[in-house]
């Protein structure tokens, strides 16, 4: 029996931000949007959803006069990764 | 949950942003030359000056200090530009961090017991503390180039241990540049 693959991570863009993340303290939300290869709008979508099941912190600051959006994983986000990993080495074999 | 997307695309997924994230610099290397630079030329002024009766250069001693002044302020200019260019924080980061914090506490402490007590111990431990320091933090990044560089100032500790002691220094200068001075530039050219 298969466990269940976390659908909010099973998207290629939400699970690439999502790994990303775990590797890094924080990232700007341009280091994402570059790294992912996708538009603001829909980087700035997903990381909502992600935001909203408590996975990812989302700060909004400055940087001298430039607006900056910081984004961390949680710990929460970052255990359901973990669960999501284990659970796909069962798929993979 | 998107029905095409199944779990080999998933790996692949994973895989291509830890080979994103692995090929970023952590920007360790500038501050392992610039602390390399500072620390060598330190000792290589104590040992100097203890070779030579030279008036000059037992003023070069005394104002030696100055040397980690200037790496505190040119440390903190580039941690200044790092915050404005760089678009994330790197995990190593804090380890680097933490490790040459308490590092530099170590090295005081020891620095101020030898001034205090009058003997050398200062020149003996720091080629062990630095190489204990650059074992940790390499092995934590998986660079082991680092970890074998840590390894001889560990050995240089011994050596020192045998020395004349008109040589400790020189042999505490060597291990400054072996351990944190090639450390960096190894880092630099590899990227790492």
């Amino acid at each position: 029996m298969f466990k269940p693959l976390d659908p909010l991570l099973h998207s290629q863009l939400r699970l690439a931000i999502v790994s990303l993340l775990s590797h890094v303290e924080s990232a700007e939300f341009v280091f994402l949007k570059e790294k992912t290869k996708t538009s603001a709008g829909n980087l700035s979508l997903q990381l909502s959803k992600l935001q909203e099941a408590g996975y990812v912190n989302i700060d909004k600051g400055f940087k001298g006069k430039y607006p900056l959006t910081t984004c961390k994983l949680t710990e929460k986000g970052r255990a359901a990764f973990l669960s999501y990993i284990e659970a796909l080495k069962d798929y993979i074999g | 949950m998107e029905t095409s997307y199944n779990p080999t695309d998933a790996i692949q997924t994973i895989e291509q942003s830890i080979k994103e994230i692995s090929a970023l610099p952590t920007g360790a290397a500038y501050y392992f030359k610039l602390w390399g630079l500072i620390l060598s030329s330190f000792y290589a002024i104590q040992f100097i000056a203890q070779q030579t009766d030279s008036a000059t250069w037992n003023l070069i001693q005394n104002f030696s200090w100055l040397l980690f002044v200037i790496g505190g302020i040119a440390s903190g200019v580039q941690n200044k530009r790092d915050q404005q260019t760089e678009q994330f924080e790197h995990f190593l980061d804090r380890v680097y961090f933490y490790a040459f914090i308490s590092f530099a506490i170590s090295v005081a402490v020891i620095q101020l017991y030898a001034s205090l007590k009058n003997n050398q111990l200062n020149y003996t431990l720091f080629p062990l503390l630095l190489g204990m320091t650059i074992i940790c933090t390499g092995g934590i990044a998986k660079y082991y180039l680092s970890v074998a560089l840590g390894v001889i100032c560990c050995a240089l500790s011994v050596v020192n241990l045998f020395v004349a002691v008109e040589f400790v220094a020189l042999i505490a200068a060597i291990a400054a540049f072996i351990g944190s001075f090639l450390t960096g530039y190894f880092m630099k050219n590899r990227n790492v």
